[in-house]
């Protein structure tokens, strides 16, 4: 899932960078406002996270100019104003969720997923394609209720799969949302972790899962091609 | 706190226990009353007054007219006396003399001859002497008596020479003197009466108009009472409501009027507080956020050495900036309950400047600024080294942060007469002078976003026009339309050659770093 941290304190932003990315996040960062929203206009994000108070443009002029033109990205507003008015004013722009500092770390992770599991019209943490089930908590995968393990990058890709399950998923898709893919030089990236999960979910027995779309993409689930 | 014997006592907390405490009668608090009174007061007054009068003027009159009937009586015996060889006869004429009867207890006369022989006297007197003036007066005279029947009495003494008898001419009759005397009973009764009718009019009056200005002064100064209840009613949840002065009527427009603008002013400074509240609230919970998330992210799981190290020196320069915002925060709020003492004695500027610049001396070079210093030899200034040190410091750090890369910084300093001027300035301001007005405010920073949460949270300058009055000295700032932005700081001071070197005392060090 991709995430974009707009926060002018560095330690936080930096910290909650560090924190996403290593349960599996795409994370971008931005220390100021127009650079945030230059970001969040070109890319494609799963969550913003927004802080209020930014240098050249404030958090909330931010939001509301996000929300002119995209209406997919969820906004999580990070901010030291606590007072009913301040929360009230940025949910009326178009904030999803609302988290006033200090907060636990794990509040925000928690928060975050949960605003990707609506994104996705998915309301349950555990993800199930026939008999492959995934428990986005614990970050594992099973097969016909046997453990299959995989690295952060195959689960991150496999998440993302499993999320947009029957629907064929575009490479930039994957490039854009799955955790620092789009860094990698080697251009065969995802089709190269494509081989590595089908390697470790596919069983002889049991039906085929991952369905490469020629000149599309790839699709997660029972359908046959 | 120091004991004084002559404190005043502490004040009650509230007017009404402090009129159920306090001995001494104050005057009715209620306007209604008040009026009430005072024209009470005054109308008695007046009416006292306006009687006293009216009674002298009566019991005038009534003497007056007394005088005059008593002289018509006189007049009428008078006439009716004739002389023969000294003796006094009167003509018959029943009507004048009946009153003068042996019977009669009120009128009464005598006849003496210019001898002072008594020739006649009424029956009334019975025998009696009236008192008679001694000499006889030559025009008819009045006096207060007492009757010989014990009552008081006016009588009049009247000359008179007798005309002779008819049948005698030639007979030339001597001059007699007639004392006619009445009682004043009736009179005194009459004066009295119409006095006490007086009285009880203006008693009346009195108590009626007490009553009227008492229903006036309530039915006029229900506006006022209006008001008062709108007051009451004030509070922080209304405090943007104004009062209407045009429903108001024309004396209590002024009140309305200073009201409305003493509701702006607390209205302005409740947004103030409210927002230095919330100012105090993101940068105090930023920074614990900062630290509380990289510490968390930093426990999740093991890390080598130097992501450990790392995480420990961020969250320690954190800590510090943190710490001395705190410091900055505790001092403001000292200074502003006035719990800083400052101990002025003379230092020497020079060093004092010299020691706040040396910390910030690589920062500057880093930056490429050129400095200039420009200070006379010698100069003393009469003030608090630590806290001046802490007011020099800021504006040199700000100097310092906001010039631009490669520019200059200038330090000067002048005596006038008793008074020393410091200036610091330093070129790169990109401030119009419109922001430059906000620049003592808290929390105030040029990008109203915030630019850097920590150090520079623009409590600096606020801090040293806190600072300042209290070592007897004023900053300013000023903005040229070049750019160049200074700050002046005047103390009391002067170019001496007996200079103090400045070694901050154990005791002013505690002051800065406890606080």
């Amino acid at each position: 899932m991709r995430v974009l941290i707009v926060e002018d304190y560095d330690l936080l932003r930096d910290s909650i960078a560090q924190g996403l990315r290593e349960h599996g996040f795409a994370v971008d960062t931005a220390a100021d406002g127009e650079d945030g929203l230059w970001h969040a206009q070109g890319g494609s994000f799963d969550v913003v996270i927004l802080d209020l108070m930014l240098p050249k443009l404030d958090g909330l002029s931010l939001l509301k100019r996000l929300r002119q033109q995209d209406t997919r990205t969820s906004v999580l507003v990070l901010t030291a104003r606590d007072t009913t008015e301040d929360k009230i004013k940025g949910l009326n722009l178009g904030a999803d969720d609302y988290l006033v500092k200090p907060f636990k770390f794990d509040e925000l992770l928690a928060r975050v997923r949960a605003m990707v599991r609506r994104k996705y019209d998915n309301k349950s943490p555990c993800l199930r394609v026939a008999d492959l089930e995934i428990d986005t908590l614990a970050r594992t995968a099973r097969r016909a209720g046997e453990a299959v393990h995989l690295s952060a990058r195959e689960y991150a890709l496999l998440e993302f799969l499993a999320l947009r399950a029957s629907q064929v998923v575009t490479r930039t898709d994957i490039l854009e949302h799955v955790y620092d893919f789009a860094s990698d030089p080697d251009s065969n990236v995802v089709d190269v972790y494509i081989a590595h999960l089908r390697r470790k979910i596919e069983r002889p027995d049991s039906p085929k899962l991952i369905h490469t779309r020629r000149g599309q993409g790839y699709l997660l689930g029972e359908d046959k091609p | 706190m120091t004991p004084q014997s002559n404190r005043t006592p502490p004040a009650p907390p509230t007017g009404l226990t402090a009129s159920a405490v306090s001995a001494p009668p104050r005057p009715p608090t209620s306007l209604t009353a008040r009026m009430v009174l005072r024209t009470s007061i005054a109308c008695a007054a007046v009416f006292l007054l306006a009687g006293l009068v009216l009674g002298l003027w009566l019991r005038y009159a009534f003497r007056s007219e007394f005088d005059r009937a008593l002289l018509a009586k006189a007049q009428a015996v008078c006439a009716l006396m004739e002389e023969d060889s000294n003796t006094i006869k009167f003509e018959d004429e029943p009507e004048t003399l009946a009153p003068f009867g042996d019977a009669s207890r009120r009128e009464f006369y005598q006849v003496w001859d210019h001898a002072g022989r008594v020739m006649a006297r009424s029956p009334s007197l019975h025998g009696a002497d009236l008192p008679r003036a001694q000499p006889a007066p030559p025009r008819p005279a009045y006096a207060d008596v007492t009757l010989p029947n014990g009552r008081r009495g006016r009588t009049v003494t009247l000359p008179h020479t007798p005309r002779p008898e008819e049948d005698r001419p030639g007979f030339k009759p001597q001059p007699i003197t007639l004392v006619v005397a009445g009682a004043t009973r009736n009179m005194a009764e009459n004066l009295s009466e119409t006095l006490w009718l007086t009285f009880w009019v203006f008693a009346v009056s009195t108590l009626a108009s007490a009553v009227i200005v008492g229903w006036a002064a309530a039915t006029g100064l229900r506006p006022v009472r209006a008001l008062a209840d709108r007051i009451a009613a004030t509070g922080e949840s209304n405090l943007s409501d104004r009062f209407d002065p045009d429903n108001l009527p024309a004396e209590l427009r002024p009140v309305a009027d200073r009201l409305n603008e003493l509701l702006a002013r607390i209205e302005s400074a409740l947004a103030r507080e409210k927002s230095f509240t919330a100012d105090v609230a993101h940068e105090l919970r930023t920074p614990i956020s900062g630290l509380e998330t990289a510490l968390e992210v930093c426990a999740a799981k093991p890390r080598s050495p130097d992501e450990y190290r790392t995480t420990i020196d961020r969250c320690l320069s954190t800590v510090r900036s943190t710490h001395e915002l705190i410091d900055n925060l505790l001092l403001l709020a000292r200074a502003d309950a006035r719990q800083l003492s400052p101990n002025l004695r003379p230092v020497e500027l020079e060093p004092l400047l010299r020691q706040c610049w040396q910390p910030l001396e690589s920062r500057a070079a880093a930056r490429g600024l050129t400095v200039n210093w420009d200070l006379p030899p010698n100069l003393t200034i009469e003030s608090d080294p630590a806290l001046l040190s802490l007011v020099l410091r800021n504006v040199l750090d700000n100097a310092v942060t906001y010039a631009d890369v490669a520019g200059s910084v200038e330090i000067s300093a002048h005596a006038h007469s008793d008074r020393c001027e410091i200036v610091i300035l330093n070129t790169g301001c990109s401030l119009t002078p419109a922001e430059a007005a906000h620049l003592f405010d808290r929390f105030w920073r040029a990008d109203p976003s915030r630019s850097a949460t920590g150090t520079h949270a623009g409590l600096g300058l606020s801090l040293c026009q806190k600072i300042m009055p209290l070592l007897q000295g004023t900053i300013d700032a000023a903005i040229e339309p070049s750019g160049t932005f200074s700050v002046t700081i005047r103390s009391p001071g002067r170019a001496s050659g007996a200079p103090t070197s400045f070694e901050p005392t154990s005791a002013e060090s505690n002051v800065l770093s406890s606080c």
